[in-house]
């Protein structure tokens, strides 16, 4: 079929021509007040035909989808895509889709267990999970998900790229509201890997309730600087509006980056060093190759606070004529549309940062006044050009003498991503996967951030 | 009708106490130029089958972007088997609220189809819309998104209710970023229509870019925000995403029943000044989230949330208004037909009062204005909300002063809503888009000034 339509669309005049294919199935169980409420079952498939074609001033590209995946729409598909770059302006940096090559070493991202789930096994985890929150008499309401997902993903292209590979992904999270007294208290927690795992997602509900307890009886603290113990999932979430985005060879060409032109210099704290490492076992944002077919590899993107280099594809790289990083992704950043509809920008696979030692605990124990902090509302207002976020927290804890104390009722920070890179002073040793974006992961550990203004 | 027909047949005869299936087939076209270079412009069709079905009480669901009767047999399967393996331990089983049965085709007026119009047409409208932008050399970059989607939606139920739907709408998005040394400020306008492409005949795209680039040069003079509690008046836009993100949400049904909603149990209670007064309404005329019946096929209607201070009513899926013994408000959206029907916003607003401006400003000594909106996020279980405003300003005195950049507003819900103490004249309405359970949904929000005594605002 891609094949075809790659052939199609050759046929019909395109200089050359990509078929990128996706193909998902997935289980979702829903938990809602308490129970399990609903099972979900989609299959997703589709192909986004991206045609280029040369002009006497250079290329264009053009790009359409489609779901029905008959002959005849293929063919519509390739002669709209077609139509599309011949209205297009030429642009004299488009030189060409990816060329053949061989595909990267991945870890195992395939787990045949995930395969061979069904509704009815997600089903029990989440009653085991609900019994394990149900321990806990002040738990009013426990809601979540669990879900199993089997993906193909495939690209061909008339310049002889054609590969395709299998994942699987397996994970889930749960929100659990207490009350006691008048007071209400709310925590969660997640889980996300490639691999099926009954136990870990058992532990998630055990861990939310903690959390959900802890929230109990909140008291207000005074605005001023603290240092703060950030969790996965919060630094993931301000990761990805602010940081992720700076490091996309796209936008830094088109100077909406504040890292534009910083290569070699330092651009955050020497304790951090940040791996995009699409290899890794078990990481749901690994892969042999990106969304254009190009091979990936491990890269340093930050090597102890040095900016060493941004997120290409093949038209960010030709364009500055440098090496291909393979980070073509297809994502929106606020939607919820196929990878197959959408043309490659850039993007990490997984945004590894480098764990040094600890697990959160060893990290409260090192700050005398601050606040351990575990999500923040509203990462998405963050300014990606400059870098300034202005957030709320969420779950949090008030840390004083290396111990955590009480729960905080409201706070705010506000800043800049940059300036927090260069003040974070610990990265602990317990990392975890976080999701960021379709097959796009956060691997980072508890990370302290030094003196941090914080609005009461 | 014949497929999803079919697929409600073959979910009766698997026994099926209830079942609604939606088939759709919708062109999209997105365009997206950056700095003058498009680096988005593609079109497509989805197409599939979205089957819910009801299974002794449980429901399952089961989507698939292929039409072929197989594949739809597989899915109307998948759903049942999701339901069977949850159905052993639910412990509430699901009743759906009585409703008449509706048999209707809606289609949204349309002079020039989407599909009529060339992508070259569209591509020119952004490039046009992106150089009006252009209007000083600070702006250092401006990003234009045009969207349009149209096609053909049907819904079928085994309860006989037959809805074709025809909808088009159409939007334009322009982000504007003024750069003067350090200093970076960047200011979203948009706009869209339920339509065909004349939609740009009444929305001003050029205007819209003007008005970016402007208020973002603007912001090349601000200072940051104070942090810390102040008299706080919202614009339209923020006060619209107030009434959006911290009350909506909380009105949705679906929070209410599952405890995650400060609104529960309040029905008939105070839970605002007397000042405030809010609708989701369905039916506001061209709105973002404007439709004749939702997606389970009910008749959708202007729901009042809130009259005069006090709470009288939620938005309603029919599952939520049986389980509250409510009569059902077609509340209930779903994205597309890859996902379920689920309690959804439409349009949400607080009604005007008569004050102006002026007057809500000039009894302030010292506060902060809040115009715009990056967007918000709330806590509906708690009731804490968080929104950033785009640009802002010192009121001192009464009057606005100082220019402010990255100014948020947090608080809570009830305590916020509580402290209005001014509302104006000037109602206007925006879209937006609202994300809740993996789904993105178009919504209206609106409102008139609105002043809000002891807000925490944040700063850097």
């Amino acid at each position: 079929m891609l094949e075809y339509a790659v052939r199609r669309s050759i046929r019909l005049g395109a200089s050359q021509a990509e078929a990128f294919f996706t193909d998902d199935m997935d289980t979702n169980i829903l938990i809602e007040k308490k129970q399990v409420k609903i099972g979900q079952v989609k299959r997703d498939r589709g192909i986004g035909i991206r045609v280029l074609v040369k002009k006497a001033d250079g290329a264009t590209t053009g790009f359409s989808y489609l779901t029905d995946l008959s002959r005849n729409t293929i063919g519509e598909a390739a002669k709209s895509a077609i139509a599309t770059a011949r209205v297009r302006k030429a642009d004299k940096d488009l030189k060409s889709f990816q060329m053949k090559a061989h595909a990267g070493q991945v870890g195992d991202i395939f787990d045949r267990k995930v395969v061979r789930t069904d509704p009815s096994d997600l089903v029990e985890i989440g009653e085991s999970m609900l019994k394990e929150s149900s321990s806990d008499l002040r738990v009013s309401t426990v809601s979540g998900n669990i879900y199993s997902s089997v993906s193909r993903m495939a690209v061909v292209n008339s310049l002889g790229v054609s590969a395709s590979y299998r994942s699987t992904a397996f994970g889930g999270n749960t929100y659990v509201v207490t009350e006691s007294n008048g007071s209400i208290g709310v925590g969660w927690e997640s889980y996300s890997s490639t691999h099926y795992d009954q136990e870990k997602m058992i532990h998630v509900a055990k861990d939310a309730v903690e959390i959900a307890a802890r929230q109990l009886k909140p008291k207000p603290i005074q605005s001023g600087s603290y240092d703060l113990v950030v969790d996965q999932e919060g630094f993931a979430d301000l990761l990805m509006n602010t940081f992720v985005q700076e490091l996309r060879a796209d936008l830094v060409q088109k100077n909406q980056s504040p890292l534009a032109g910083r290569t070699g210099s330092e651009s955050a704290s020497r304790s951090v060093s940040f791996i995009d490492d699409p290899s890794m076992p078990r990481l749901q944002g690994s892969k042999p190759f990106d969304t254009e077919g190009c091979p990936t590899k491990p890269r340093t993107v930050v090597d102890k606070g040095i900016l060493r280099g941004f997120l290409h594809n093949s038209y960010t790289s030709n364009k500055e004529n440098t090496e291909n990083t393979g980070n073509a992704m297809r994502y929106i950043m606020f939607g919820a549309k196929s990878e197959y509809a959408l043309e490659p920008i850039t993007g990490p696979h997984n945004l590894v940062l480098k764990p040094n030692k600890g697990e959160r605990e060893d990290l409260v124990r090192e700050v005398r006044n601050g606040i351990f902090v575990r999500g923040f509302i509203g990462a998405h207002t963050s300014n990606v050009q400059s870098g300034d976020f202005s957030v709320a927290m969420d779950c949090m804890l008030r840390i004083e003498n290396g111990e955590l104390t009480h729960p905080i009722k409201q706070a705010m920070i506000g800043g800049n991503m940059p300036a927090i890179l260069r003040q974070i002073r610990v990265v602990g040793g317990n990392s975890k996967q976080v999701i960021m974006g379709p097959r796009m992961t956060l691997y980072a550990p508890t990370i302290l951030i030094e003196g941090v203004t914080v609005s009461a | 009708m014949v497929i999803a027909e079919r697929a409600v047949r073959l979910s009766e005869r698997l026994g099926a106490e209830y079942a609604d299936v939606r088939v759709e087939r919708m062109h999209s076209t997105e365009i997206r130029l950056t700095q003058d270079t498009f680096d988005q412009v593609a079109s497509g069709v989805d197409q599939g089958i979205g089957i819910r079905v009801l299974y002794k009480g449980v429901w399952g669901f089961g989507s698939s972007t292929s039409l072929k009767p197989i594949d739809i047999s597989k899915t109307v399967k998948a759903a049942f088997d999701a339901a069977k393996a949850t159905g052993p331990h639910a412990k509430e089983k699901v009743a759906l609220a009585k409703v008449p049965m509706a048999k209707r085709t809606v289609a949204t007026s349309v002079r020039m189809p989407m599909q009529s119009v060339s992508m070259e047409q569209k591509m020119k409208l952004t490039s046009e819309t992106s150089a009006a932008a252009r209007i000083d050399d600070r702006i250092a970059s401006v990003t234009v998104t045009y969207n349009d989607s149209s096609g053909e939606t049907v819904l079928a139920t085994s309860e006989g209710t037959r809805l074709v739907g025809k909808p088009s709408r159409g939007s334009i998005v322009v982000v504007a970023v003024a750069k003067s040394g350090e200093k970076v400020g960047a200011i979203r306008e948009r706009d869209g229509m339920q339509s065909g492409f004349e939609l740009f005949e009444k929305v001003d795209p050029r205007g819209l870019a003007k008005k970016a680039a402007e208020r973002a040069l603007k912001l090349l003079g601000a200072t940051h925000a104070p942090s810390g509690r102040f008299t706080a008046v919202a614009d339209q836009k923020l006060a619209g995403v107030l009434a959006h993100e911290a009350i909506g949400h909380a009105s949705e049904a679906d929070h209410v029943i599952t405890g995650e909603s400060v609104l529960k149990d309040k029905i008939g209670q105070r839970v605002g000044s007397d000042l405030v007064t809010m609708y989701d309404d369905s039916t506001y005329p061209g709105g973002w989230g404007t439709a004749v019946y939702d997606s389970e096929g009910v008749l959708a209607e202007r729901r009042l949330i809130i009259e005069k201070g006090f709470l009288k009513g939620y938005i309603l899926n029919r599952e939520a208004a049986a389980q509250l013994g409510m009569e059902p408000n077609g509340g209930a959206r779903a994205q597309s037909f890859v996902h379920r029907p689920i309690v959804r916003m439409s349009n949400t607003y607080l009604t005007s009062r008569d004050q102006s401006l002026e007057e809500l400003l000039e009894d302030v000594d010292c506060g902060v204005y809040l115009k715009g909106s990056r967007g918000g996020q709330v806590d509906t279980a708690k009731g804490s909300f968080q929104f950033s405003a785009e640009e802002g300003y010192l009121i001192e005195k009464g009057q606005l002063s100082k220019p402010l950049s990255d100014v948020s507003l947090s608080g809570m819900t009830l305590e916020t809503l509580m402290s209005i103490d001014g509302v104006a004249d000037d109602f206007q309405i925006s879209i937006g888009l609202c994300g809740k359970g993996g789904q993105v949904a178009t919504t209206g929000m609106g409102s008139p000034h609105i002043r809000i005594k002891n807000a925490v605002i944040g700063g850097k």
